[in-house]
């Protein structure tokens, strides 16, 4: 068998190729071979990309930056919810608001728990929700959206991963649940259950 | 812009590729290499002749034929320019450009990498990784002919961390 061209040898050109490639095939590409997915699994330039390692934040908090959805959001939050909905975002696409029934995912029927979605394993739960990382979302009811039940927001030093709005869907009793920035909220630093 | 150069009165110098041919060059044009510039400016005169071992004539000028079109692009603007990396289109003359066979592809990457040209290296990670997307892991190491090096065990946890993303 032929060997791979040197530039797939150079970390620094693989990582300049790898950059560029949609969130999917990156995630995927880890499979290729041990250089691929350690240079994925390491560079943090790639680690960004995929949502699991938080853009650095601006320097003040004041200035409400323009945020990057998850690429997987929607992809994700089907398996959260059994009927999610988009709601007009009235501040463009930095700040969603997006109500959704709760749903034990893990036990979900139509997800068995070796699901690639349900494993423990899966690589999705330590992602970000956006980038830079919002620093904590509001729990509320979609019927009144405005009444926040809850905000969610990282403490100190972590920050907002799928894995805890997969928790805080799974232990709430809410009928309704809806995500939105928490700006109109003002700052809280405790972890509300609805 | 014309392939001849218009009227250039400059220094010029001269580059010998590694297979040992002479090539004329402007020296305007051979300091889209950050490489080439650093190195003239500790050396100060014109008229150098500058070996590329590692870079072969067809290779070489296709570089320069790049830097030659490229020659009045505004510098780049350094490493932390992240909203930059959100443009993964190429423009029209530079898609023309990188339409050669794969070898001379990787070895234009590569000859971009060793002289330091951003712009050029750019560009040909960019179509690399459009050759990529889309693309299973399998046929990926089909493509660039990178041999499956994980045990069955290690390519299955793997898979077990991602396969949620593969339906796509």
């Amino acid at each position: 068998m032929e060997s791979p061209h040197k530039i797939f040898l150079i970390p620094e050109v693989l990582e300049q190729v790898l950059v560029e490639l949609d969130a999917t095939t990156l995630l995927l590409s880890r499979r290729v071979c041990h250089l691929w997915n350690s240079l994925i699994k390491t560079s943090p330039t790639l680690q960004r990309t995929l949502f699991f390692r938080p853009e650095r934040q601006p320097p003040t908090e004041e200035q409400n930056p323009k945020r990057t959805t998850n690429p997987f959001m929607d992809k994700l939050l089907k398996h959260f919810v059994s009927n999610p909905r988009s709601v007009n975002s009235t501040q463009g696409s930095s700040n969603w608001l997006r109500p959704f029934m709760p749903l034990q995912t893990t036990n979900h029927p139509r997800l068995g728990r070796n699901h690639p979605y349900s494993r423990p394993e899966a690589s999705w739960r330590e992602m970000l929700l956006d980038q830079p990382p919002t620093p904590s979302i509001a729990v509320g009811d979609d019927l009144m959206p405005l009444r926040a039940f809850g905000v969610l927001c990282d403490e100190r030093k972590s920050v907002l991963r799928l894995k805890h709005l997969e928790t805080l869907v799974q232990s709430s009793f809410v009928p309704r649940v809806g995500l939105m920035p928490t700006k109109m909220f003002g700052k809280s630093s405790h972890l509300y259950h609805a | 812009m014309a392939d001849t150069p218009a009227p250039y009165s400059g220094p010029m110098l001269t580059f010998i590729s590694g297979d040992g041919v002479h090539i004329e060059c402007e020296r305007d044009v051979a300091e889209r290499s950050l490489l080439i510039k650093n190195m003239l400016e500790d050396l100060g005169g014109a008229n150098e002749e500058i070996p590329i071992p590692n870079v072969n004539e067809a290779v070489l000028k296709k570089v320069i034929e790049w830097c030659r079109h490229h020659k009045n692009d505004p510098p780049s603007t350094g490493e932390e320019d992240d909203s930059r990396r959100k443009t993964t289109d190429i423009d029209e003359w530079d898609q023309k450009f990188t339409q050669v066979d794969q070898e001379m592809l990787f070895e234009i990457i590569l000859a971009a990498n060793y002289l330091d040209i951003k712009g050029l290296l750019d560009v040909g990670c960019k179509t690399v990784a459009n050759m990529i997307k889309g693309k299973s892991p399998e046929e990926i190491r089909k493509t660039f002919n990178i041999q499956n090096d994980f045990t069955p065990e290690e390519e299955d946890q793997i898979r077990r961390e991602n396969e949620w993303a593969e339906d796509r």
